[in-house]
């Protein structure tokens, strides 16, 4: 099967991303008077009190106390898993204690990202007061789920080139264009991998048009710090995104139309419409649907050129 | 809103199984009433803030589930309360006998030992088998305020919080 180079690469990123991308960290504290309270979250998502009660009690309700846990509620599409770890400790004579929990996508396996949740939990657990939790529980997350997509986007590739780039700037005098460009190298990268994630879970959503808004954003990222190759690379993938309703659209007009078609015994019209259907299929990637739709049509062509063979065969030409 | 409250105070809602504590609770949070059992898992919280003398106090009314199985995990849901509300149905007897259970449950993993006994579904009259001066010996014997309720027509309801906030309260001031 035949794909664009950067379509590869466009895929890449989704299977790296898809394996190892929680939809969201959540850090709870237990309050004595209030209960289960959110300290912080990233991605901002609504998060049910019932559930962080219930992942709580799944914590605390046998003895001793499980320190982590891989847990599903609910069944089919409505399917939530979640990796949760469960600390407790005293602190000036008052028991605390936290949840970290990774929201996962259903087809992802808790037990995997348990190294993860140990990892926040030592980076985040003496914080759990601080006023800057919710802005370093962000760039914690997206530093440590974007080591797992560094294979399409190397964040400290990027950094080193623009660093490279500010001494050539250096070294020609432009010291303003410089600085710029290294104080750019801090938080651009990350913000393009924050993008990327957006776009990730937009599209997972089969919200085209904002995934692709994502990918142009990230583009318009990367021009401020003139790395060209890739922002071409994501502009194309925002426009390719941005179409995809509308090709989607049409190819589910062109197949309503050659049903039509096939109902009138207008094989002609029905061939052309689905070989319409099958140029949709294409331009969306959809090889699948580009195969069937095709052989369709090859087969409706087939039947009327055995209908015009026959046809000949029985004309009164033939017969004499 | 619960940010600005001038005092936070952690109610917590006791009793066995199906006497009608959520049912309590969601008739003085939300004013209705649900037909239809369901269990409560582990804990449900729901606050409300009410005024006292000018100042904002939010409720948070811990209603725990009577269940067995989840007898282990209580004690932490008990940890910091202000106050107890042990229910019992009055046409229920066993759910009476029982209170003193819950109520020596809460007093052993609880600082407070402040709390209101309540009788819940009085509407019942037909099926009522508690009587009303066994309710308020049982609550003297605690030290406790005892109530007859009806989460169905909320009958006293908004009297039991409304007692137990404003006693709270005045506790406060006095230690003032």
């Amino acid at each position: 099967m035949y794909f664009p180079i950067w379509l590869q690469q466009f895929l890449k990123v989704l299977v790296i991303i898809g394996e190892f991308m929680p939809r969201a960290l959540i850090i709870l504290d237990w309050d004595r008077i209030k209960g289960p309270v959110v300290k912080a979250k990233y991605p901002e998502i609504d998060f049910d009190p019932d559930l962080a009660m219930k992942i709580f009690m799944a914590h605390t309700a046998q003895e001793p106390i499980e320190t982590q846990l891989a847990l599903q509620f609910g069944s089919g599409e409505t399917t939530i898993k979640i990796a949760s770890r469960f600390t407790q400790f005293k602190e000036k004579g008052i028991m605390r204690r936290h949840l970290f929990i990774l929201l996962l996508n259903p087809e992802e396996n808790p037990k995997e990202f348990f190294k993860l949740l140990e990892e926040f939990e030592k980076n985040l657990k003496s914080e759990i007061d601080a006023s800057y939790l919710p802005e370093l529980v962000k760039n914690i997350y997206i530093q440590k789920t974007s080591s797992q997509i560094s294979i399409s986007f190397d964040i400290e590739e990027l950094s080193n080139k623009i660093i490279e780039r500010s001494k050539q700037l250096l070294d020609q005098g432009e010291i303003q264009k410089a600085q710029s460009l290294i104080s750019k190298a801090k938080v651009i990268p990350s913000k393009i991998v924050e993008l990327l994630q957006l776009a990730e879970n937009a599209v997972k959503e089969k919200k085209y048009i904002i995934a692709g808004n994502y990918y142009e954003s990230a583009s318009k990222l990367l021009l401020e710090v003139d790395e060209t190759t890739l922002m071409q690379q994501y502009h194309e993938k925002a426009e390719k995104l941005k179409k995809i309703p509308t090709l989607q659209k049409e190819r589910k007009e062109y197949i309503e139309n050659a049903i039509k078609a096939l109902k009138k015994i207008d094989f002609s019209e029905a061939i052309e419409w689905y070989e319409a259907a099958a140029k949709r299929s294409k331009e969306l990637d959809d090889e699948i649907k580009a195969v069937e739709y095709t052989k369709k049509a090859e087969a409706l062509a087939a039947f009327l050129e055995a209908e015009r063979e026959s046809k000949l065969k029985e004309s009164p030409e033939n017969n004499n | 809103m619960e940010d600005y409250a001038d005092f936070k105070w952690k109610i917590i809602v006791i009793g066995d199984p199906s006497v009608g504590k959520t049912t309590l609770m969601l008739r003085y949070t939300q004013k209705k009433f649900r037909e239809l059992y369901i269990p409560t898992v582990g804990a449900q919280i729901s606050r409300k803030i009410v005024k006292i003398e000018g100042y904002l106090c939010s409720l948070n009314i811990w209603d725990i589930a009577g269940q067995q199985k989840f007898s282990n995990i209580r004690r932490l849901f008990y940890e910091g309360a202000d106050a107890a509300i042990i229910v019992f149905d009055l046409t229920n007897k066993t759910s009476f006998i029982n209170s003193s259970t819950w109520y020596n449950d809460f007093s052993s993993h609880s600082d407070s030992s402040f709390g209101v006994l309540i009788g819940n579904k009085v509407d019942l009259k037909k099926n009522r088998i508690v009587l009303q001066e066994w309710g308020e010996k049982l609550a003297e014997k605690m030290g406790f305020q005892y109530f007859e309720t009806s989460a169905k027509t909320g009958k006293n309801v908004e009297n039991v919080f409304s007692y137990l906030a404003t006693t709270i309260f005045e506790s406060i001031s006095n230690n003032r």
